[in-house]
This record gives structure tokens, sequence and C-alpha cells, in this order.
């Protein structure tokens, strides 16, 4: 049982997120690489929180950190389910410079 | 979509570079519409470059369709050939192989080519027409291009005018869902006939012979020599001297080869391309990182790369251009073979940090060439007058010497004005216009302080030295290994990821170097610290005189200070000498430095105590297992003289970078000629310490359990070398676990590579360079691991402390030792047994339909085959033996072999030779080592190493081995150990080969079960049913043609033989070479058949001797290559219309059609991607191949896969 | 049964998010969506057609393999790691075939 009993499931981090929403976030999603057409990259993205769904949220605009391009910025914005997501990290600069290797 | 090209093979004069050298008699592709316009330029400018004379470049997308008009305007049958490609084999292949229609066209005629680009890279061309490797062939002179291919839905464009480009070798690449990037063709080539404007060979100015032959880019070179004439004929800077100054823009303006042009951080692709015919080069690329295979995201990071002919990488440099810290400038790309760099194989990838729209000058006021912004990223600022942007804020002066960088030089100077305006906000020694620490707060900084120095250098207990060694040392050990209290060996500094690194780095080398034998007196007033993977300002910090950049190397008693970072966990990066490293390099001027985990701790591995640097230390770490690090750093050209004082190996004349002098592994070498201690001298006891005591190179230490590093890494100077660990094995690229076994790697100059081994079983492990001039000259030592305490090898922390000691360290008594007592066999006791009773003997083979035969063959077949093979039923053919996952192996080797059978008895082979020649007597003795696969190294190793028992086997005795098959390791192989010198040359070699639980095999035409034999059935539940095609390649054999006259390859095997030259070759080309004891030279045929166009017809000249191996369309094939022979100029391997994943195990891996630097004890599993006939299923006949024009193909290394349509009554098809 | 400290009832919290996200996507049919997942083919463009329970019908314009396209696919929601609807936002671009 939640500690927040009569809070609905879902509501704290929602609401959590709602509040951040124009922040620059960093998120990293499940998988060991992805690929869009032949270019591999890590699934690192770091953008600005657009939109809160409670099941996804969408960063716009938003950086695709490619080895070869890291600050490669996706043409639309992208989405991402919240149970795919492995960690993220909020007020992050996007422009940092950090090792992604 | 489909794209149509219209290609013609075209004569031309190739003009390499401005001070007119050329080939006249070049070759090239160029497409129909630009072929006037080069013809009538190249007219106009019969001295100059001509900047449409280039390899054929052309493009297009994964899924494309593309359709080849080709035209012949070349006096004799061509084609275009592509890898990689989906075709039909029939009408687009390109060649004219076996009894497929012949797709090569004669003078004036057309062919059209289609085919289909299925997954993205480098699809390769080059003509098959005339594969001869002396200088009428048509890939020497040039006959060779690519299609590159994109991702879907890419488009391309000009860099300079941003408007659409149907060819060329620059071209920024566009996608919608992908950033924009830099694309640069950079397609190494080799021995183009060249002269100079005179039509005569041109001469080095300080050695007045022949310089060596050219090693381009693109169709160009920059030759240190021709620079040099204009500064010993006081055109330029008469005050200039040194190698590394013929890099300066500053005094030459820039080079002719080619200088690839982006700005800071752009993406970028460099394609890496092999066009040449030869050599086995180093792409190394300055500043810049990459994975080793881009398309997998786990893959090791490279930062050098060798590439042998026909193949390619694509290089794209992690962070884009300027790397991580962003740094800008000119980054030198060369081929690290020195000798070929120094000849003119470099050129630049320039990083320019100010928009450049073709308004700006050069400081020598030569116009600065457009370059458009990539579309997806924001332009860079204009230059100012206060900014001017790279290079016009260095205050050189041209005509002269590069200036030293300001705040690095101890005592030197400041910054001026405008420099500072270009300068990071807080420019310190070494980090003046980049910040490469400045990602982190505060970071971790540790400080060197490291001088060059020279002292005499010892190479082992025979008094084999050089006197002129040359050493990186820290300063604090200066006075213990100048007076000898410790002993010299290249300096390997510690450090851990996330560190900022200082070197405040002093020139203590004396001004001029003496000549003697390999050398003429040189003045080598300056020198650097030029390093590798770590993140710099390669403006100030480069260790080089390059472009326009400042000369960041330091003159005689000066010191300079660098500052580096180290932003992850790298491998060994080296460190080595940019200014004079022709002269010095080989005397051992290199080291390495290692980043290590965060938070690891470095101590001496006797002591326990604290230490910062070594070739072999402990490593603690508080989450990770603790290891052992052990670096091994080898090189050639070592310049070594005997204890008499006479040069071993000294070349023709001083100067000369023929292949001069001989071998070193961290400063030593053991060589096999001073190990015949024991009764009759028998070589099968060299590698015994119990004989010949502990060899003087270095013994890895470490208990049962340990977990250890290799780091690996070459110093000098230009060949290819084969590292072997015998009994232990490592995952390929150490951060993919997916990666697949391997115990070997080949290595070029400044490659690094990290094996991760665990240390499973005591005994002593034998690690070798194992060609056999390499292993014969001292390249080999051991890697001893205890089972007890040893008072000088503290246990890892985080193990159970070894036992203490009950039994004394074994000493060398000069007696063999005994056999194995108990041979304790590993795997489960109820573990499946296969047992193979095997015989080794001597028997003339066949090698050829044309009666080629070695009269003193050695091999191993099992011993139910012997008869047959004795009386003639059967002719030899490698043993190729086979067993499941899961399996145990039984093998009882039994010797037969006679002293008098071998055909010289004191050991020296005039043919094929290796440097150093000496009595080495033929031993009776004989071993089976096998790769990769699980024994008791004290057993079970097939060979007699260190302390461990003998595992060789005397005439009519017999051994036992056992092996347990723990993994799916594929293919290993099997070779002899007891006499590497007078054995292997004779075919002493095999492949044992693992297959999956519950694999039958069968005979591919009787459908029996089968264990042996190179191509079989599998045939398991669970896994498609496939043929198996195994090839053993190998080189260095020793033929008699059917008259009993001696072949001496590859000469003898050249076609249309230029005049001859003794020094052609090197010792390591020399040979016969082919695949599983056979080999189909194309002289024979072309003396037959005097038509270089049919050579590889059946139709002409009947099948080749090499195997045919069969199967029907989409069979399932795999091919198990390897190469268990001897010499050390590396191969390829090449598929026509196949490709696979270039890591077997890994799915995600790149797809390739050819394995490159194969040499000895590579193994590769090539499970071809939709089987026999490739995705579209075609029958035909399909060429396996190398790639080396000179000289394997004409020397017979290829062979046909025949895939038929129809049932043919002799094969049966499969289920 | 042991004793744990928290008494599990469904849905959890992963349930609400996942079938938050099937909801999301009923009521996208109709739109052009862009999906990357680990999987081959690793991206996917098309129309969403319809939702039938947990997977997405989505009319396929586009992928990595041509041969793959202009057929619609079954894409199980829950394996999608990135994604984008176009729902007046910026559109998704169209692959070029090249110039020539």
């Amino acid at each position: 049982m939640s500690m927040y009993k009569n809070e609905p499931l879902g509501e704290r981090l929602f609401e959590f997120l709602r509040s951040k929403i124009g922040s620059d976030i960093l998120v990293i999603t499940d998988s060991d690489q992805l690929n869009i057409f032949g270019q591999t990259f890590r699934p690192i993205f770091c953008g600005r929180l657009n939109q809160v769904e409670p099941g996804h949220i969408e960063l716009y605009p938003v950086i695709i950190k490619m080895v070869n391009a890291p600050f490669f910025e996706f043409p639309t914005p992208l989405c991402f389910p919240l149970e795919k997501i492995s960690q993220f990290t909020i007020d992050f600069d996007c422009g940092t410079v950090f090792p992604i290797t | 979509m489909k794209r149509c090209f219209h290609v013609v093979a075209i004569p031309i004069r190739i003009v390499l570079n401005t001070f007119g050298d050329y080939n006249p008699h070049g070759m090239m592709y160029v497409l129909k519409e630009n072929e006037d316009e080069v013809r009538e330029r190249v007219k106009r400018n019969p001295f100059s470059p001509v900047d449409l004379v280039q390899p054929l470049v052309i493009r297009a997308n994964d899924g494309d369709e593309v359709e080849i008009k080709f035209e012949n305007k070349l006096p004799f049958a061509t084609g275009m050939h592509f890898s990689e490609a989906d075709y039909d084999v029939q009408t687009s292949d390109g060649a004219n192989v076996g009894l497929n229609e012949n797709t090569l066209v004669e003078c004036g005629e057309c062919i059209v080519y289609n085919i289909k680009a299925n997954h993205p890279g480098v699809y390769y061309f080059s003509d098959l027409g005339n594969p001869a490797s002396s200088d009428q062939g048509s890939n020497i002179n040039g006959l060779f291009g690519s299609l590159f291919v994109q991702a879907r839905g890419s488009w391309w464009t000009d860099p300079v005018t941003g408007c659409p480009i149907k060819s060329g070798v620059y071209a920024d690449i566009h996608h919608p869902f992908l950033p924009s990037h830099r694309e640069y063709a950079w397609i190494f080539h080799d021995e183009m006939p060249a002269v100079d404007l005179t039509g005569n060979k041109p001469l080095d100015p300080v050695t007045n012979q022949e310089r060596e032959s050219t090693h381009a880019i693109n169709y160009r070179y920059e030759p240190l020599q021709n620079r040099k004439k204009l500064i010993d004929e006081g055109v330029v800077c008469p005050d200039c001297d040194g190698e590394e100054v013929h890099h300066d823009s500053w005094v030459f303006g820039d080079p002719a080869t080619p200088i690839l042009r982006g700005y800071v951080g752009d993406p970028a692709r460099i394609r890496l391309v092999h066009g040449g015919v030869k050599e086995t080069h180093v792409f190394h690329y300055h500043v810049h990182q990459w994975f080793q295979d881009p398309t997998n995201t786990d893959s090791e990071i490279f930062d050098a790369q060798a590439i042998s002919p026909q193949s390619w990488y694509d290089v794209n440099p992690l962070y884009g251009l300027g790397s991580l810290q962003g740094s800008f400038g000119d980054a030198i790309i060369h081929c690290h073979l020195y000798p070929h760099f120094e000849v003119g194989m470099w050129g630049i990838n320039r990083v320019f940090n100010t928009l450049q729209d073709g308004s700006q000058c050069y400081p020598n006021g030569e116009p600065i060439e457009a370059l458009k912004p990539l579309p997806d990223r924001a332009p860079p600022p204009l230059p100012t007058k206060k900014k001017p942007g790279f290079p016009n804020f260095i205050p050189g002066k041209v005509g002269f010497k590069a200036p030293r960088p300001p705040l690095g030089i101890v005592g030197g100077r400041g910054l001026t004005k405008i420099e500072r305006n270009a300068a990071v906000p807080n420019p310190r020694p070494g980090a003046v216009f980049t910040d490469p620490c400045g990602f982190v707060d505060d970071p971790v900084v540790v400080e060197y302080n490291i001088s060059a120095i020279e002292l005499p250098l010892v190479y082992n207990r025979e008094g084999w030295h050089d006197p002129k060694g040359r050493i990186y040392v820290k300063d604090e050990d200066i006075d213990d290994i100048c007076s000898g209290k410790k002993e010299p060996e290249p300096l390997i500094i510690h450090m851990a990821a996330g560190t900022c690194i200082r070197i405040n780095f002093t020139n203590r080398l004396p001004n001029v170097a003496d000549g003697d034998a390999f050398q003429l007196v040189t003045r080598t007033y300056e020198v650097g610290l030029h390093i590798h993977f770590v993140k710099f300002d390669v403006l100030v910090n480069d260790g080089a005189n390059v472009g326009w950049n400042y000369d960041s190397s330091v003159l005689p008693g000066e010191t300079i200070r660098y500052e580096y970072f180290a932003d992850v966990e790298l491998k060994a990066w080296f460190f080595h000498d940019h200014l004079f490293a022709n002269y010095h390099q080989q005397h051992g001027l290199f080291g390495s430095g290692v980043v290590h985990p965060r938070f690891a701790e470095f101590l001496d591995s006797c002591t326990g105590e604290e230490v910062d640097s070594g070739t072999q230390i402990t490593v603690v770490q508080p989450l990770i297992p603790d290891y052992r690090d052990f670096s091994l750093m080898v090189h050639d050209f070592a310049l070594i003289f005997d204890k008499k004082g006479c040069p071993l190996n000294p070349p023709e004349f001083p100067g000369s970078q023929d292949d001069p002098g001989l071998f070193g592994v961290n400063y030593k070498c053991e060589p096999l000629q001073f190990r015949l201690k024991g009764p009759d001298c028998d070589p099968a006891y060299s590698f015994s310490s119990f004989v010949n005591g502990d060899p003087v190179t270095p013994i890895l230490q470490c208990y049962e359990g340990d977990s250890f590093r290799i780091r690996l890494l070459q110093g000098a100077q230009e060949e290819s070398h084969s590292f072997n660990v015998h009994g232990m094995r490592w995952k390929s690229d150490r951060p993919d676990v997916e990666s697949r076994f391997n115990a070997q790697q080949h290595i070029g100059i400044s490659e690094s590579f990290t094996f991760e081994i665990w240390a499973k079983r005591f005994g002593d492990y034998l690690w070798t360079f194992e060609t056999e001039e390499d292993l014969w000259n001292g390249l080999w030592g051991l890697i001893r691991v205890f089972d007890e305490e040893v008072d000088f090898l503290i246990p890892l922390p985080d193990q159970i402390p070894p036992p203490p000691r009950t039994m004394a360290l074994p000493e060398c008594t000069g007696i063999p030792p005994g056999q194995p007592e108990i041979i304790d066999c590993p795997g489960p006791a109820d573990a499946p047994v296969k047992r193979f009773n095997i015989v080794a003997f001597q028997i003339p083979i066949i090698y050829s339909d044309h009666l080629e035969k070695d009269p003193f063959g050695i091999i191993f077949a099992l011993e139910e085959d012997m008869n047959d093979i004795i009386c003639g039923k059967k002719n030899p053919v490698p043993l190729v033996i086979r067993a499941n996952v899961g399996d145990r192996v039984e093998v009882n080797l039994t010797s037969l072999l006679e002293f008098n059978k071998f055909p010289f008895l004191d050991g020296i082979w005039p043919y094929p030779p290796v440097k150093e020649q000496a009595c080495y007597p033929p031993s009776i003795r004989i071993s089976l080592h096998s790769q990769l696969i699980d024994y008791d190294v004290k057993t079970s190793a097939g060979e007699t190493v260190g302390f461990n028992p003998d595992q060789t086997v005397g005439p009519n005795e017999a051994i036992t081995y056992c092996w347990y098959v723990d993994e799916n390791v594929g293919t290993c192989g099997l070779w002899d150990m007891a006499d590497i010198r007078n054995h292997r040359s004779l075919g002493t070699y095999g492949a044992f080969i693992a297959e999956p639980k519950g694999t039958e095999f069968l005979n591919p035409y009787t459908l029996e079960p089968a264990c042996n034999g190179a191509s079989v059935i599998l045939n398991n539940p669970f896994l498609p049913v496939t043929r198996e095609f195994v090839l053993v390649m190998y080189d260095g054999a020793r033929l008699v043609d059917k008259c009993d006259q001696l072949i001496v390859d590859p000469i003898d095997g050249i076609l249309l033989a230029d005049e001859p030259d003794p020094d052609l070759v090197d010792t390591y080309d020399n040979g016969s070479r082919g695949f599983n004891y056979r080999t189909e030279r194309l002289i024979n045929r072309y003396v037959k058949v005097p038509n270089l166009g049919v050579l590889f017809s059946s139709k002409v000249h009947g099948d080749p001797s090499t195997p045919l191996f069969e199967a029907y369309a989409r069979d399932p094939i795999t091919f198990r290559l390897l190469n268990p022979s001897e010499r050390r100029r590396s191969h390829g391997f090449f598929l026509h219309g196949h490709y696979w994943n270039s890591t077997n195990t890994d799915i995600t891996s790149q797809i390739k059609s050819f394995i490159s630097e194969i040499v000895t004890g590579l193994t590769r599993d090539i499970p071809v991607h939709y089987g026999a006939g490739g995705v579209l299923g075609i029958p035909g006949d399909y060429m396996y191949r190398s790639g080396n024009i000179r000289w394997d193909i004409e020397q017979g290394m290829w062979g046909i896969m025949r895939v038929h349509g129809q049932v043919q009554g002799h094969l049966p098809p499969i289920k | 049964m042991a004793d744990y400290k928290y008494d599990y009832k469904f849905p959890t919290v992963n349930d609400v998010h996942d079938q938050s996200l099937v909801y999301y996507f009923m009521e996208q049919v109709g739109k052009r969506i862009l999906i990357m997942s680990p999987a081959f083919p690793f991206i996917i463009i098309g129309i969403i057609l319809e939702t039938i329970d947990d997977y997405l019908v989505v009319d396929v314009e586009t992928t990595n393999i041509a041969e793959l396209e202009n057929r619609d696919w079954f894409i199980h929601i829950h394996d999608i790691e990135v994604f984008y609807v176009e729902n007046g936002g910026p559109p998704i671009p169209k692959l070029k075939d090249g110039y020539c």
C-alpha cells in the first residue's frame, strides 16, 4: 500500500514532472542501443520538458547524444514512455560536454 | 531508387605532387561526363596535380539499385568488381571466374553492371582483368575506386558550393533524421610506379640512393625528400633542419595530399579505404578516436587502425571534429609505418574555428577555399581583426619554422595580444586555446617529470645491444637507470579515468646523433612527446610540428609543459617522438600511459608500495576485481649489434629503410639460435626453462585465480606482428561481452590493445609474436601463474591468498623435463570423449595440378588415413578435426619423423629465409598445439614451455593430450611447436573446429559420417543444416616445380615481370602460398595461354587446384578461416558476392565482405549471410581470394566456391 | 506468506503508466507516428490505424528496410522506447529518395 494512501497511483511523479515543464532534462532509456537508418547510438537524450502525460513525457527541442554529434538536435519532439526510462535528471544544462563512450 | 553511372577506364598521367613526381602510365576510372575535361586538364598541366585526377568515388543509398555502364579504354580486358554488393555473378561480377560468363570487356567495349546496395558502407571496386603485381598491373597504377553507400534517405552536396554532386572524394551528407556530416574519402595506395620530372626514379637527397616506393593517398603523396631539397638548396628556411619540419606549412605551404576541412564539432566520417596492392598500413588520426565498429556502441575505441589491401573501415570521430574538447587547428593523419610516413603518406584534418566564406587567406597569402557550414549546425563566427581565427592568430613567419607555443616552454614567452584573444579564459602551459581538463570542476591532477635520454640498451645475455638506445624516463629514475641499478624498460605511466595529466618534459638527448652501419649522422636537436587517445589542445600540445600549428617540441636542455585529460577508462595510450621518429624511435623512444578505472590504485607487484609507472604492476579498485597490469611493447628495426660490435642485419647502406636490424619487446629479445643448450641441441626444448633457463624477455607473473590485463602496443617501426598467447584467450572487444574469443591479435605500430584474461590454472604459458622471423629472433616470453606463494609477488588483495610454498621453485638443470605423469583433463568426468590418433610423418605433398610439390612435406594425419596417403590413394591435406561443445578430446600423437628427410640438416634455409640465420638442426620431435579450447597447459598445450613438462614426442613415441571444448570457440589453429624453424614451412599445421553441441558431421558427397576434412555438412537438430568449408591459408612454403627446380616465390610468380630487382621482396614475402596445401599460381596459366583476361577462367584452364567448395543456391554455408603458417606479411580474405557480420557472435556488428590483417594465428568463423549465392541465391562461381595483388593472388591464393542451381549427381542436396 | 512492509495490490504504478500510454495511443488514431525500438527494424514511421489491446496497428510508410514498408504492422506498445505523434507539432520529415 502506498505511503500516500489517499493519492491515486502515479500521481506523485506525474505532478512532479508537470511542475518541471520548461526545465531541461537528461533522459536515459532502457536499451543498449538504438538505430536510426544504420546510425547507432546509446539512448541518451537531453531537451526541454515540453509535455507530461500519465504514461509518457515529451521533450522538445531535444538532443540525441550521438557519439559523432553529441549535440544533434532531432527534427521533431520525442516522447518517452515512463516505463522505458531508466533514469533522468532535471535541470541539466544540455550544453554540458561530457564523455558518452 | 535506381542510380545510373557511366564509368570509363582510361590511361592517364597521374602527377602525384607539386614537385612533379608522376606516374606516366597511370590508370583511373572516371565518370563519362568528366572524361574529356580530365584529359584536357592533364594535357594542359603535365607537371602539376589535377584535382579531377582522383580515385572515382560515387555514392548511393542503402537499398538503392546502381546501374554502371562500364566502358574500357585501356589496352587490355578490364572490369569493375564491387565488394559488399549484391549482384548476379553471371552479369555483374566484373571478372572472368570459373565457369561464369565473362564480365570483363576488351578495349573499346562496354558492359552494364547492375548491383544492389543492401547495407551501408564502402563498396570498393577495382579491376580483376589484369591482376599482375608488376608495374604493368592495373591496380598498382590506380585502377580502383569506391561506391559509398549512405543511410537510406541521404543526399549529398559539395562542401565548397553547397550544390549537389555526382562524384568526388569529399561530400557533405545530409539526412532528415540524422546529423549532417562531412564525408572524406581517404584511399591509401602503395607501390605506384612514380618517376621525377626527369623521368628517373627519385633519389633520397641524404643517401643519394633511390627513395622508398610510393605510399600515397588519393593519388597524392608529399615525400620528405622533395621538401628537404628546398631547404638544402636554400629555397626556403635555410636554417631549418629535421624530418618533422617537412610537415610544417609555415615553411612549405600546404601539402599536395588531402586536407580534410571542417569546423569544430562537425560530425564527420572518414571512409578509410585501401586501394593499394601490398602493404598493411596503419591509419592514425591525431586528436581523434572512434569506435572500432561504428555500428556497435559497446565497441572498443581506436585511434589507429591497421588496414590490408582492398579492405575498408569507417572512421567516425567521437564527438565530431576536434573531439570532446573541441580542439581546432591541424590534426595530421598519416600511415604510422614510419618509412611510409616519411615518403609522403600523410595529410591533414584542418579544423577551423571561424567561418570560411572564401574571402580569407592563409598566412602565406594562399586563399582559403570557402567551406559551407553544415546546415543543421550553427555556423562558426566570422573572422575579425581581433579574432582572425586559425591559423591567422599564430605569430609565425612564412618561410620559417612554426613558432613554439606560448606559455609551454619553461622560461619561454607569454601570449601576444592576438593570441590572448583566441585563448581560453584561463590559459596555462599546454592548455592555451582549448581546455582539455575544463569539463570537470577541480579534476584530479597528476604530474610527471619525464625526460628523453640516450643510453646503451642490452637486449639479451649474448650481448646484443643498441649502443645508442634512446628512451623516455621519469626524471627521478635517471640516475638509477643510467647507473645500472634499474633495468631500462619502456616508460609506462598509470592513471585513473577522470585525471588531468601534466607532464614536464625535458630534452636531454645529444644534439647530434653519430652515424654507424645503420644510420647517417643526424642532427636530432628537438624532441617531443606526441600522445594518443587522451584529450588535448592540438595547437600547442601535439608534440609535433604540423601544418599551421605551433611546433610543440623542445630544444636540448629545455623543458616543455604538456597537459592532457583522460576522460574515460582507456586502453594504453601510446606516446612517442614525432620530430625525429625515423631516426630514433626504433632506438626505443616510445612509451605508454594506461588509463585505469576511476578510483584505481597502483601497487608495486613485489613490495606492495604505491607506484605510478611500470610495465608490470598490481591494480586495486574497490568495486571491481583487482588485477595485474602487464605492458608489452614490441618493435622492429631494432638497430642492434652483437657483443663484438658487429651490426645485426645491417642495411645495404646507412640510412636505408629496407628492413634494417632486428626486433625487441620491452627492449629485450631471446633468439632461439641461442637456446639449443640441451643434449642433441634439440630445438624441441628451445622454450624450456629447465634446459635453457628463463628468457630475458618479460615473464608476466601472477597467481592462479588472478585476473590480468595485457596492454599490447607496438613502438616501432614498419612491420606487422602477430601476438599470440598459448593456452589462454580473451574477448576480442573488451567492452563487449558479445564479442568473440581470440587468442591472437595482429598489431602495427601505434596500435593499442587490451586483453583481459583470467589465470585459470597454474603453469607457464607462452606468449609469442608468432610469425617465424619474429619468434626465431626472440619475440616471446612467458606468463607464469604460480600455485603457491612467492616472496616477490604480493597476492591480489581481494583474492584468497595463495597457499604457502611447499615446493621449491624449479631451476634450470640443462636436462629436458619428462613428460607429464598424470593428465588431468578439464570438463565433467562423464563428458563424451572424441579420440583422434594422429601421426606426423614426412611425405611429398603435391600442391597443384601443375605438379608443384614440396618433396619434404611433413603432415599430421589420422592414423587410419596414413596408409592411403603413403601409397598415394590420398593426396595430403591439412588435418581438420572437429568436436562439439561439451566434448572431451583425446589426441594421441605419434612422431615418425626422420632426420635425413629434412631439406637443410643444419637448419639454415637459403629459401624461404629469415633474418639472422644460424645453425638450428631440425628436431625429429613434434607436438600439436591448439588455440582457444580448454586444457591444462602443463600437460596438453602441445609444447615444452618454461618449467612445464615435456609435451613434444620423439620418433616412434606417442603422447596424449586432453582438451575440453568448453565454449563454442569455432575455429582453432593447430600447429607444431617442437621446431618452428624447420617444420612449419613443410606443412605442420591443421585445424580443430569446435561445433555446437549435438552436431553431426557428414561427408558432403557421400553423406556418411565424417569427423575430418575441409568440407562437411553440419547436422544439428536445432540449427539449419549447413555446409562448412575450412580454409587453411598458408604462406612460406618451399615448393619445387615438376622438373624439381626450386620455385622462388613471389619473384617466380610475377606476371609481366619488369627487370628483376633483388631488393624487391622482404624476407617475410618469401615462400609460396595458397589454401589447404594447394596453390594455383597464375604464372602457370599465363604461360599456357598468355591472356590476362582468362586467368581465372575454368573454361580455359580448368578448375584451380585450390579447394573447390560446392553448394546449392541458398544452402546455409559457413567458412572457417585460419592462418597457422609463418610469414609476417598480412593477407586479406574476400568472397565475391557475399558478406557477413564482422563479429560472428554479434548480430549488431558491421556487415563486411572481407577479413583483413590476416597473419599467423588468426582464426575467424564466417557464417555467410543468406547462404550460398548471397541474398539473391544466384548460381555461379564465386571467387575467394586474398586482397593482395602484390603478391598473393598471382601466387595462387585464390579459389572458387561453386553454387549450383540444378541438382548434381555427385552432390546430394541437403535437407 | 512473508511479512511484507507494503501490501501490494493491482493495479501497480507500472500498470498505470502502461495503461495510460495505451489510452494515449487510442486517442491518436489517424495520425502519423515515428517509433524507435531496439528491436528490428529499429525505426518505423507511418499512420496509426487503430489500437488492439496493447498493440498499435500502423500503416508503415518508412522503416530501415524498404521491403517492410507499405504494410500494416502490429506493434507492441510496451516495447516502444521512443516515439513522436504528429499532433499539431512539427511534421515528421519525409525521406527523400535522393536528388538524381
